[in-house]
């Protein structure tokens, strides 16, 4: 009776308490568009030092910009000039009012040394607060390599995302019409910037692949009509020969750690997939069956492999354990699927694919749900990621005459924001390089 | 008096002391919040928006010399940041050549290519395109012309899962609400995982309906997870963003919405 008693008193005192519960509500829909920032000149003392001070932020606004993400602020808006920051801070209400929701400021100066330091802050207007600062010291000639790695502090910071403007992107630069086309092993920073030519065009190059973690990429050779696949050190510049590899069509790819290569070889008629351990040499089979599979990619934990195959009766996309076992198609889509590349965050894997006379690039899940195309054209393939994992570049043909025109194009992962890379000459098969150490 | 009787009677004036002090929430739950609902010809489009006053955005600072204090610079030596070289490929030892195969592998045709097609279009210069559609997908036996699918209006059920709040507020109210913050919510649409990154925030509001103060109430993944970060701060940015800083509440439920949590949930959007 005391128990019932004390249980009804319990329940009567805690009842009151719960209908005090706060109030909750629900957001469902929201928008997404590029994000308004302000990114102004920085401020100099010294006039030797202007012109860093001017296109250093310029880089940044056009790494930002390009992203797709950002919208830039019209500096005929800024309420403030680059001193005027300097000396007084960010006056945030007017700020606000440019429509805004994060500023840039920063300066240029040169320490005792003569070198440059150059320092940045962001700032949250809407919150009224820093949310990064950082400063570098570095030599004066390299302002770009500055200018790239503070796009991504500050893409990171924003979208919580890795960055991806303090890379390269290799590919094979091409010259000459059809029937005589020279082709060349290139290398130039992502927005275009410090072109080279790796090779003089004396023998065939083809398909760089970049390896995630060090600055080395393989490509096919061609020299003497044999087919040869090469590991070069962009670093230091050595270039060995992986070995004969008859029968194959694209350069390996690399392991997420760098140490092995996955391939598609060639042998007794058949083409299989092999991983070849880059210390000791040893090759590896992966498959054994009569179809082709061929154009490998590892997953970024290393613990899978996507490939093509048309042991299905077509060509579509294939996954399975890294040690061969547990292969499942992922691909039932019309048309014939091609070149799996799996992307740095593991999301997702890019691939072209061939339907009705158009190529397609296109993405989808792992588990071969969420297939999207994100975008099409007489001839487009080649996809490699960025390091983030958020944008692609492929490239693109059109047939002008007896030759064709063959282009280089990013795009964000969203589909949107399709950008032309411009090069020298023609450019094909882009291998997009991991940041840069 | 006997002891059972005085029990009893002890007993009786506890219940009703209690009665007194915690029943009264359950009488106020019983106002017929729909009275007005019953008025059939009414727009209630009208109805509802008879009290609100025009909006008014009001600055949050308005000490313009409140600037914070700068936080201490990141210093990085990026003097053996190097500078970038690729030089061209060693030129490379005479190799021997290949031992010849017993048996010449017959080589697999290589797949063929469609024969070409001339393009219809030529290749257009590349736009910044309006982001109409959050994720693009082409379909193959149409053109390239992207299927913009705007975003699903708030529905019914979702509405209706809110709880607490729901029961104070009518459904119009809260698509009000909602519908004044979404056009200040920007959702990174391609980020890994951006559909699971739901934000809850404490959101302290004035009597003119102006935001005073929000919080994010998960504070350690905040503090983990750059992904959740981001998510987290464009859904404060979301609120204290002067086009979107002063809600649309009816201001005779203050103490109902001085303050609540709000979920931002974009796991509908991706």
């Amino acid at each position: 009776m005391h128990r019932v008693l004390l249980l009804l008193i319990t329940i009567l005192i805690i009842s009151p308490a719960a209908m005090a519960q706060e109030m909750v509500a629900t957001i469902t829909q929201g928008t997404f568009k590029p994000r308004p920032i302000a990114i102004g000149n920085f401020h100099s003392d010294n006039p030797e030092l202007d012109n860093l001070a001017r296109d250093i932020p310029g880089i940044v606004r056009e790494n930002l910009e390009k992203s797709g993400l950002f919208r830039m602020i019209n500096s005929n808006a800024f309420v403030q000039t680059p001193n005027s920051i300097f000396r007084e801070g960010i006056r945030f209400p007017e700020w606000r009012a440019t429509g805004s929701e994060t500023v840039v400021s920063g300066s240029v100066t040169k320490d005792s040394s003569g070198k440059s330091r150059v320092e940045f802050r962001l700032w949250d207007v809407v919150s009224q607060q820093q949310l990064i600062g950082m400063a570098y010291t570095t030599t004066s000639d390299n302002w770009r390599r500055i200018a790239h790695i503070m796009s991504d502090e500050i893409y990171k910071r924003i979208t919580g995302e890795q960055g991806y403007f303090d890379t390269r992107i290799v590919y094979i630069s091409e010259k000459g019409p059809s029937h005589k086309r020279v082709k060349r092993l290139a290398i130039m920073d992502q927005d275009g910037a410090n072109h080279k030519y790796l090779t003089d065009g004396s023998f065939l190059v083809l398909t760089p692949r970049f390896s995630p973690e060090t600055q080395r990429i393989t490509y096919m050779s061609y020299r003497s009509g044999k087919p040869r696949v090469y590991l070069y050190d962009i670093n230091t510049g050595s270039n060995e020969v992986l070995g004969n590899f008859p029968g194959m069509t694209f350069a390996p790819r690399f392991s997420p750690d760098g140490k092995k290569l996955v391939m598609s070889m060639a042998k007794g008629g058949n083409s299989d997939i092999y991983v070849m351990n880059l210390k000791s040499r040893k090759v590896t089979r992966m498959t054994s069956n009569s179809s082709i599979d061929t154009s490998p990619s590892y997953s970024p934990d290393a613990s899978q492999i996507v490939f093509e195959s048309d042991r299905g009766g077509t060509q579509q996309l294939y996954v399975m354990n890294v040690n061969g076992s547990g292969i499942s198609r992922i691909t039932f889509g019309k048309g014939r699927y091609a070149n799996p590349v799996w992307s740095p965050r593991g999301d997702l894997i890019a691939f072209t694919r061939m339907y009705q006379g158009k190529f397609y690039i296109g993405v989808i899940r792992p588990d071969g749900s969420g297939e999207r195309l994100i975008t099409n054209a007489y001839h487009v393939e080649g996809p490699s990621w960025s390091p983030n994992g958020r944008v692609l570049t492929y490239f693109k043909e059109t047939p002008s005459g007896d030759r064709r025109s063959a282009r280089l194009y990013t795009i964000d992962i969203t589909g949107y924001n399709e950008r032309w890379l411009r090069t020298p000459n023609d450019a094909s098969d882009p291998a997009w390089s991991p940041l840069n150490p | 008096m006997s002891k059972p009787v005085i029990l009893s009677i002890a007993f009786h004036i506890l219940i009703f002391v209690i009665a007194s002090v915690g029943l009264p929430h359950f009488a106020k739950d019983i106002e017929p919040l729909e009275m007005a609902i019953t008025v059939e010809i009414a727009d209630l489009a009208e109805v509802n928006r008879a009290e609100t006053p025009p909006m008014k955005p009001k600055p949050i600072y308005n000490n313009t010399d409140n600037v914070p204090d700068l936080i201490p610079l990141k210093e990085v030596d990026a003097g053996d940041v190097p500078e970038l070289s690729a030089d061209p490929p060693k030129a490379l030892p005479k190799l021997s050549p290949p031992p010849k195969p017993r048996n010449k592998p017959r080589r697999k045709p290589k797949p063929v290519k469609p024969k070409p097609e001339p393009p219809k279009d030529e290749v257009k210069p590349v736009e910044q395109k309006d982001f109409t559609s959050l994720l693009r997908s082409l379909t193959p036996d149409e053109p390239e012309e992207q299927t913009t699918t705007a975003p699903a209006p708030e529905t019914q059920e979702n509405v209706s899962q809110v709880a607490g709040f729901a029961k104070q507020m009518t459904r119009n109210e809260l698509s009000d609400l909602n519908r004044g913050v979404q056009p200040c919510w920007n959702v990174n649409a391609g980020g890994k995982d951006a559909h699971s990154l739901i934000v809850e925030l404490w959101v302290f509001v004035n009597q003119d309906r102006t935001v005073r103060e929000v919080q994010i109430i998960n504070q350690r993944l905040y503090n983990s997870d750059s992904h959740f970060k981001a998510a987290a701060e464009a859904a404060r940015r979301a609120l204290l963003n002067q086009q979107c800083s002063t809600l649309n509440l009816p201001p005779e439920k203050y103490d109902r919405w001085k303050k609540f949590k709000y979920i931002f949930d974009p796991s509908n959007m991706l």
